[in-house]
């Protein structure tokens, strides 16, 4: 018999819930927006931070030309800015040779392709970036070109395929004709900085730009120096900035500097992403409200037949239940397409790591659910208590 | 002293002194606002009596209400709850069915709320009930698709499923052509020849013959007039 109650009570839910097909799906659809829309933006905060991060990652100190430290950080690690100014390539190697310096890898920029950045550098970049050929080889030679991932991708440039740089970091610079760039390798995916980049040797930057400069030495644009332990970073980049051609900005506090100076937007994206689950919440509600209002006669009908306020009140929950549930299965859904859509549409392969989305998520849909729960707990036990002689007979 | 139940507004009807025998229905019958629909709310237990103008003092009061071994003037909202659907069926003016299960289903219902076990041959006294009152054809209808007259039939049909001692019924007829109203009769009569009791408030004369008729002896006819 137990059986012939549980079908009946599924049976009824089911009923209820067909009742208003629309009302129910509405419900569902919004909550499942509202809870997907705010896990995503918390995801993807947190994503874009650990994307920030890695992007220095084995990179302590940036050495570039006396300027703006943080500029220096944004050109030489995140390759959004442009540099201060050279740095002759001796004074990395003096870097190189120090006993506290694990690493100063030089770079020189100037150039670009395509909008993305070429960079003149050593085969010590690729290690720093944990980089190796997906296609050709992976060995930098002047004139021969490493296409990051990103950029074999936009471009649609192949290994054996030939191109010339244009002045300067953005597109619409003159071009180097006369300097034709042979693309010896195309590396793969990293999820790093260098997957947008074009990496080529140091002397390929001196070789076009030969005559274009002053300079009577060697000069690159950057030393990314790795340094042996944290005593080290104490002391060299006072020590390096004591040099007059050497700025020494350190990556880690340059970007929580910039964070503190953006932190409302960080704080604009959180009040977003609660926006969202106070929307979620508000539909959940809504969907409480509605249900109690038209479950009134069926309520009294159930308690004339002896239903006791608490079961009523369940049912209401159940209902509740059944729309939290689907519309967590379909903002789940949502969420968990994130990632493929967002490489899809911004092209750049974030570092997403599914148990911080799926934990998000958690976060949401419990927070969603417990505040509809409670914000609706008064509705539901009023609902219990559904005056059945008024409904019924009218006294 | 005779039971009185005063309404909030300041309304107070009276009611004569009245025992039910097990096989016994009585009829109450009277003109609107006398009180027979008021009468089978508090048996039914869906009305708190109140039988003086404010709070309800049992102490003081000599009235009696009760249904079996539940004295209804003391018990408590959830006493009053816990009558239906094992002690009394109840079959309210305003037949309600719940539009997105069948008939069938919506018969079936109390069997959701009952305290005592199922009985194993549940699903044969609902196809005979269903029998009785003329709606096998018509059990897998769903709610919304019942006529005011198959929803009359089911909710009787329902309140007597689990055969509670008591059944009150509210103008059950109503809604009922001639043919109909005599099956529901029949299927009372079926119930008090079980040992069961009955009160039904009805307006119908007719009916109340045929009824006479279907349980000969069994019916007993109260008059009401609601003077406070």
């Amino acid at each position: 018999m137990l059986g012939l109650r549980l079908q009946l009570r599924l049976r009824l839910i089911g009923a209820f819930l067909r009742e208003r097909p629309s009302h129910f799906l509405l419900a569902v659809v919004l909550a499942a927006l509202g809870m997907a829309s705010a896990t995503a933006v918390l995801w993807l905060r947190d994503t874009l931070e650990t994307h920030a991060a890695r992007q220095a990652e084995g990179i302590d100190i940036v050495v570039g030309a006396k300027g703006s430290a943080l500029q220096n950080v944004l050109a030489a690690v995140y390759h959004v800015d442009v540099p201060n100014g050279n740095i002759p390539l001796a004074e990395v190697e003096a870097i190189a040779a120090r006993p506290d310096v694990a690493r100063a890898v030089p770079i020189a920029l100037g150039d670009s392709v395509g909008g993305a950045r070429i960079v003149g550098t050593t085969a010590e970049f690729l290690t720093l970036y944990e980089a190796r050929a997906a296609l050709g080889s992976d060995a930098i030679a002047p004139m021969g070109a490493l296409l990051g991932a990103e950029v074999a991708r936009r471009t649609g440039l192949r290994v054996g395929d030939h191109f010339v740089g244009t002045h300067g970091l953005a597109e619409g610079g003159e071009e180097h004709d006369s300097h034709p760039y042979l693309v010896t390798g195309i590396l793969a995916p990293t999820g790093r900085i260098i997957d947008q980049l074009v990496v080529t040797a140091l002397e390929s930057v001196w070789l076009v730009h030969e005559g274009h400069t002053a300079a009577t030495e060697p000069e690159v644009t950057f030393a990314l120096v790795t340094v042996k332990g944290p005593a080290a970073m104490a002391t060299l980049p006072r020590a390096l900035n004591a040099r007059p051609a050497l700025q020494a900005a350190v990556p880690a506090l340059e970007s929580a500097r910039l964070l503190t100076v953006f932190g409302w937007v960080v704080a604009l994206v959180q009040a977003f992403a609660w926006t969202m689950v106070a929307a979620a919440v508000a539909s959940l509600f809504g969907a409480l409200m509605q249900a109690a209002a038209r479950r009134e006669p069926d309520f009294a009908m159930l308690s004339a037949i002896g239903a006791r306020p608490m079961r009523l009140a369940l049912l209401l929950l159940v209902e509740l239940a059944v729309v939290v549930l689907a519309a967590a299965a379909i903002a789940l859904a949502i969420v968990l397409g994130l990632p493929a859509v967002a490489t899809a549409w911004v092209g750049v392969a974030l570092p997403w790591r599914l148990w911080t989305g799926v934990c998000w998520f958690g976060v949401v849909l419990s927070v969603t659910a417990l505040v509809a729960l409670l914000a609706g707990l008064p509705v539901v036990i009023r609902a219990g208590r559904v005056d059945v002689a008024q409904q019924l007979t009218g006294h | 002293m005779a039971l009185t139940h005063c309404f909030p507004g300041g309304v107070t009807l009276a009611f004569p002194d009245l025992v039910l025998e097990r096989g016994e229905v009585v009829l109450l019958r009277g003109p609107s606002g006398a009180g027979k629909s008021t009468l089978l709310n508090l048996l039914a237990g869906v009305l708190a009596p109140r039988t003086v103008p404010g709070e309800f003092s049992a102490a003081t009061c000599r009235a009696r209400l009760r249904v079996g071994e539940i004295d209804l003037l003391n018990a408590s909202a959830r006493q009053r709850q816990a009558l239906r659907p094992d002690r009394v069926g109840w079959v309210p003016q305003r037949p309600i069915l719940q539009a997105g299960l069948t008939l069938l289903d919506n018969l079936l219902l109390p069997t959701l709320f009952s305290t005592v076990t199922l009985p194993d041959d549940l699903h044969a006294r609902a196809t005979h009930a269903l029998d009785c009152l003329g709606l096998t054809q018509a059990m897998r209808q769903r709610g919304r698709e019942a006529s005011v007259g198959q929803a009359a039939r089911i909710n009787l049909a329902r309140a007597l499923l689990l055969r509670p001692p008591l059944l009150l019924a509210d103008e059950p007829t109503a809604a009922l052509d001639a043919e109909n109203a005599e099956r529901v009769a029949e299927a009372i009569a079926e119930h008090l020849s079980a040992g069961g009791g009955a009160v039904i408030a009805t307006h119908d004369a007719a009916w109340a013959a045929v009824l006479e008729r279907a349980a000969p002896g069994a019916t007993r006819m109260i008059e009401l007039s609601g003077g406070g």
